[in-house]
């Protein structure tokens, strides 16, 4: 069964997956800067805070940029937030609902 | 936790193959573009298809995140290049290894400077002096841990000094001061020696 793609059900998703450690990271450019999770500069912990604290106009969710993923239905979920002064950016999808392949995988984590 | 291991499969986003692949969990080394680190022995997922990295599992994030801090603790201030002579004399004097050493001196005074503030008073005013001032063609790179460099330079702020250059040129004066003139205060001479001796052994 396709995963609803709403607000509240793509933020308890990647927060479940944060809890459970389900969690990788797109081996991108840049990674040191634009992905803090994967390098260690924020924890899971700090994710979470962020994102139990986002409201449904913080999200946005869009086709994959790989065609062939966005052709499979792959949504990628854009949490973007300003809290405590800082503007977070986070932005993940998942390739699979069934375990044991259903990580979360990031591709940006930064402030 | 999920934790994986060398040899587990999952999946992951190719980008050289541009779709969905089979990715098997492997230790790489891992080259951080931004700060140039090469990390070893990191755990990532490789492509099935084509042998491309392309994902990295969450539990390899430590071991970015202490090859990151540890370039991070590479610190760097344009020093005029007489200076850089004056500190290179005082390595010299003490049988040191150059390079370890004058890391070693500016630790050394930073972390007094932060409790000192009779020293801090010395390093406020030899920021102005001749051998701290003009033309900085030198490089003094050294490492150094964020916290002591943030916490003198916040002490050094309250007195004036408001840039980690100016903090570091000072304090460098101050111990050519120290140590480039005779008698050198006993104490002072032992730490010297101290840090010389570390320097060799590093």
């Amino acid at each position: 069964m396709k995963p609803p793609e709403g607000f509240l059900a793509a933020r308890t998703r990647v927060i479940a997956a944060l809890k459970d450690g389900r969690v990788q990271h797109d081996a991108r450019d840049a990674l040191a800067e634009k992905n803090l999770l994967a390098v260690g500069a924020v924890t899971p912990a700090e994710v979470i805070s962020v994102l139990e604290r986002c409201r449904g106009g913080d999200h946005t969710a869009s086709p994959h940029h790989a065609s062939a993923l966005a052709d499979r239905g792959v949504k990628v979920h854009v949490f973007e937030t300003a809290q405590s002064g800082e503007c977070w950016y986070i932005k993940a999808y998942f390739l699979s609902a069934a375990p044991p392949d259903d990580n979360a995988i990031f591709i940006s984590v930064h402030h | 936790m999920q934790i994986w291991k060398a040899g587990d499969t999952s999946v992951g986003m190719c980008e050289a193959c541009g779709d969905q692949v089979r990715t098997r969990f492997e230790y790489q080394t891992v080259r951080l573009e931004q700060t140039k680190v090469e990390v070893p022995g990191v755990l990532v997922g490789v492509c099935q298809v084509c042998g491309t990295v392309a994902t990295i599992p969450q539990q390899s994030a430590p071991k970015l995140r202490a090859a990151r801090e540890r370039k991070l603790r590479s610190v760097e201030a344009r020093i005029p290049l007489e200076l850089e002579d004056a500190i290179g004399m005082i390595a010299v004097n003490f049988a040191a290894r150059a390079e370890p050493f004058k890391g070693a001196l500016a630790r050394y005074y930073l972390d007094r400077v932060c409790h000192e503030p009779t020293l801090l008073a010395r390093a406020v005013a030899a920021s102005q002096s001749r051998l701290a001032t003009g033309s900085a063609g030198g490089r003094f790179t050294f490492r150094c841990e964020q916290a002591l460099r943030q916490e003198a330079l916040r002490v050094a702020s309250r007195a004036g000094i408001t840039t980690w250059a100016t903090l570091v040129r000072g304090l460098l004066v101050v111990a050519t001061e120290d140590a480039l003139h005779e008698p050198v205060p006993k104490r002072l001479h032992a730490d010297l020696h101290a840090l010389a001796l570390a320097a060799v052994a590093g």
